[in-house]
C-alpha cells in the first residue's frame, strides 16, 4: 500500500492531470433501495411544479414578485422571521442528521449523486458500455463508432438536461407560464430562454465533465463533515481488524494467516470518487455504498460473513462500543425541536394583515385648516396577505381627534399592498411643545386589530 | 394536414429548436476558434503544459536556493584568441557560514537569437582556491547569457549572468 492517498487526490496523476474515473456497476443489497429513493426524488422534482395546492403551484418561488408559495402557504419578502426559522432549522437539521447518520444525504439524496448515478451515468453505460469498454473507447482514436457514440450520449444527456433545466425554471416562473413562453419565440422571453441554456450548460459541465470533483474539491457540505461527525457517527467503513493482512493465500501459506480481504480491488473499481476505502475514512467518500455491495458480492462467493465493508461507526469498526445517544445528539435535537416548534407556532398564529403608519419624507409636517384646526398628512400602508378581500378601518379613542381616509372601511384586494392617505385633524390647544402623541387602532373585518402610536406635529407656540 | 395545424405544432418546437441551434452554433464557433488557433499559432498550443510547469518550478527552486544560501557569483571572461576561445572564470562567494560543500559547477552559455553555439560544460575547480572554477569556452563576440548551476549535497542552485563580449 502506498501512502500517496494522504496528500494526493486519487483523481490527479503525478503531473497534475485528471485521472478520469470509470466506476464499475455492482447491483447489490443497498443498490436497489438507493435506486428506488433516487427515482422517487427525481419524480417529485419533476412533478412538483405541476401539482396545485389551494389553486397555487405547490412550490413556487416567485422571485420577481417576491412571493414564495409552499403547499398553499404564501410567504412574502417581509416574512423574514419565517426565513430565519427555516434556514436556522435546516442548518440545525444538517448538524443533527450528520452527527447521527454521517453523509447519508450525499449517498442517497444529493442531486449530484441522484442525477449522476441514476440518470446520466446509466445513459453513458447504455451507449458506451461497461467501465472497461468506456475506458477503451476514450483511449481509442476518433473513428466513426466513437463519434456516433459520443454524439448520441451527449445528445441524450442534453435532452434530459433540458427537461431538468426547464423544471428548475418552472419553480421560479411557474410551470404554466413557462409552457406559454415556450410556445412563443425565444426572443420574446430572452431571459428565461437564456437561463434554460445557462442551466443546461451548467448541468453539461457538472454531469458531463466535472462530476466527482464537485464532491471532492468544491462542495462546502463535504468540508463541514470533519467538525459535525465524530467516532460514533454512521459511516461507510472497512473493517481493517477483520480484513488485514489482506491478500490471497500463497503456496505454503494458510488462510488463517490472512484477513478476510482478498485484495481483489473491486471496492476501488466501483467507487465513483476513485478512492480506496481500505485506507480509512476519507473526505472524498460520499457514502454511496457501492463498495459495500461490491465487497459483499465477493464475500458471498467466498462463503465468508458479509459486511467487511459496511455501514458502521468508527468505534464499531474498531471493535469498540457504539454510542448513538451522545451529548451532541441531544443538544442538536433539542435546538432542532425548538426551531420546529417556533416555526409551527408562528405559522399557526400567522397574521395575514400587516399595517404601518408612515410620514412621507417630502410631506409638510402639518398644515393649518380654515377652521383653525391642525391637520397632519400621514400614509397608511396595508398588506393583505390573505386570499380574501378585506376591509380596514382606523379609529382612535382620543377625544377631539378626527381621522380621515378616502374610504372607511378601506377595501384591499387579496395579495396586495396598498398605501392610502390618512389625515388626522385636531385642535391646536392639544399640542404640547408642538407635539401630540396619540394611539390609532387599525382593524379589519376578519378580526385583525393593532394599536399604533403616532406623534402628531403642529406649531410650537 | 392543413397549414394552421402545422404552424401550431411548430410553436411547441420553437424553444427546443432554438436550443439545438444555439448549441450547434456554439460548436461551430468553437471549432472555428480551435482551427484558427491550430493553423495560425501551432506553438501557442502546448502539448505538455504540466511537464513544462514542473520544469519551470524546478528552475525557480534553484534560483531560490542561490538566494537562501546567500551565494554571490562573479564571472570574468578573458579576451578571445583567433578561434574565439576564451577562459571563463567563475568565483562563488558565500555570505553565509558554514561554507557549502560544492560537488560540481556547470555552465551553460547561449545567445538569445542563435542556438547554434549553445554549450554546456562542467567547470574545473582551482585546487586550493575555494569557490574558483574555470573552463575554456567557444564564445564569439556578442551578447551572451550564462546559467551557472552549483550542485551541492543539499540540492542545486542556479545563477544567471549576462555579458557583452567584444
Ligand atoms: S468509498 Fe465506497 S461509499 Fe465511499 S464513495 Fe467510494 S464507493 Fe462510495
Ligand atoms: S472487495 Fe472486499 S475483498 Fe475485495 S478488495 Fe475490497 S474489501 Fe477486499
Amino acid at each position: 500500500m502506498t501512502d500517496t492517498f494522504r496528500d494526493t487526490l486519487y483523481t490527479i496523476d503525478h503531473s497534475g492531470r485528471r485521472k478520469w474515473v470509470y466506476p464499475s456497476l455492482v447491483r447489490g443489497r443497498l443498490y436497489w433501495p438507493r435506486f428506488v429513493v433516487a427515482y422517487i426524488l427525481m419524480l417529485v422534482y419533476l412533478v412538483m411544479p405541476w401539482i396545485k395546492v389551494a389553486g397555487q403551484q405547490a412550490i413556487f418561488l416567485n422571485i420577481v414578485n417576491r412571493r414564495f408559495v409552499f403547499f398553499g402557504v404564501e410567504f412574502w419578502a417581509t416574512d423574514t422571521f419565517y426565513l430565519f426559522l427555516v434556514l436556522g432549522g435546516l442548518a440545525i437539521a444538517l448538524f443533527f442528521f450528520t452527527s447521527l447518520f454521517g453523509r447519508l444525504w450525499c449517498g442517497w439524496a444529493c442531486p449530484e449523486t441522484v442525477f449522476l448515478e441514476f440518470l446520466f451515468r446509466p445513459i453513458e453505460r447504455a451507449i458506451e458500455g461497461n467501465s472497461a469498454q468506456r475506458l477503451r473507447l476514450d483511449q481509442q482514436p476518433w473513428n466513426f463508432t466513437k463519434i456516433w457514440k459520443k454524439l448520441l450520449k451527449h445528445g441524450l444527456c442534453a435532452f434530459f438536461a433540458w427537461i431538468l433545466a426547464s423544471t428548475f425554471l418552472a419553480y421560479f416562473i411557474g410551470a404554466e407560464t413557462l409552457i406559454q413562453m415556450m410556445q412563443g419565440s425565444p426572443t420574446d422571453n430572452l431571459v428565461p430562454f437564456s437561463l434554460t441554456i445557462i442551466f443546461m450548460g451548467l448541468m453539461g459541465f457538472q454531469f458531463g465533465w466535472f462530476r466527482e470533483q464537485f464532491c471532492t474539491v468544491l462542495c462546502p457540505y463535504a468540508r463541514f463533515q470533519s467538525v459535525l461527525m465524530d467516532s460514533n457517527s454512521l459511516v461507510v467503513g472497512y473493517d481493517s481488524v477483520r480484513g488485514e493482512p489482506r491478500g490471497k493465500a500463497k503456496k505454503g501459506q494458510s488462510d488463517q494467516e490472512l484477513g478476510d480481504c482478498v485484495d481483489c480491488g473491486l471496492c476501488v473499481r466501483v467507487c465513483p470518487t476513485g478512492i480506496d476505502i481500505r485506507n480509512g475514512m476519507q473526505l472524498e467518500c460520499i457514502n454511496c455504498t457501492a463498495c459495500i455491495d461490491a465487497c459483499d458480492s465477493i464475500m458471498q462467493k467466498l462463503g465468508r460473513p458479509l459486511g467487511l465493508i459496511r455501514y458502521d461507526t468508527e468505534n464499531g469498526l474498531n471493535g469498540e462500543r457504539r454510542r448513538i445517544l451522545r451529548p451532541r445528539v441531544f443538544i442538536y435535537g433539542f435546538i432542532l425541536i425548538a426551531f420546529l416548534t417556533a416555526f409551527a407556532f408562528k405559522l399557526n398564529n400567522r397574521v395575514l394583515s400587516e399595517t404601518q403608519i408612515i410620514r412621507g419624507a417630502r410631506d409638510v409636517p402639518y398644515s393649518a385648516l380654515a377652521n383653525g384646526q391642525i391637520t397632519n398628512h400621514l400614509h397608511l400602508k396595508i398588506s393583505n396577505k390573505s386570499k380574501q378581500l378585506r376591509h380596514y378601518s382606523v379609529s382612535t379613542s382620543e377625544p377631539g381627534i378626527s381621522l380621515l381616509v378616502p374610504n372607511s372601511p378601506y377595501p384591499v384586494e387579496p395579495g396586495l399592498i396598498v398605501t392610502t392617505p390618512l389625515f388626522v385633524n385636531f385642535d391646536k390647544s392639544k399640542l404640547n411643545a408642538g407635539k401630540l402623541k396619540i394611539v390609532i387602532k387599525i382593524s379589519d373585518d376578519s378580526g385583525y386589530s393593532e394599536l399604533r402610536e403616532v406623534t402628531l406635529l403642529g406649531p410650537d407656540e | 394536414m392543413n397549414n394552421s395545424s402545422t404552424l401550431s405544432k411548430f410553436q411547441y418546437y420553437k424553444w427546443p429548436l432554438a436550443i439545438v441551434l444555439f448549441f450547434i452554433c456554439l460548436a461551430i464557433f468553437h471549432s472555428f476558434l480551435l482551427m484558427t488557433a491550430f493553423s495560425k499559432h501551432p506553438d501557442a498550443v502546448d502539448q505538455a503544459p504540466y511537464e513544462k510547469g514542473i520544469a519551470y518550478q524546478q528552475v525557480i527552486d534553484k534560483i531560490e536556493n542561490a538566494y537562501v544560501w546567500g551565494l554571490k557569483t562573479e564571472i570574468s571572461i578573458s579576451s578571445a584568441d583567433p578561434d574565439n576561445q576564451r577562459e571563463v572564470s567563475v568565483n562563488i562567494l558565500e555570505t553565509k557560514t558554514p561554507k557549502l560543500s560544492i560537488d560540481k559547477v556547470t555552465i551553460r552559455s547561449f545567445r538569445a537569437n542563435d542556438s547554434s553555439l549553445d554549450q554546456e560544460k562542467e567547470l574545473n575547480s582551482v585546487v586550493g582556491d575555494y569557490g574558483n572554477y574555470r573552463q575554456i569556452l567557444n564564445l564569439p563576440k556578442g551578447l551572451w547569457i550564462f546559467e551557472i548551476t552549483i550542485v551541492t549535497p543539499q540540492g542545486e542552485a542556479l545563477v544567471k549572468k549576462q555579458k557583452f563580449l567584444s
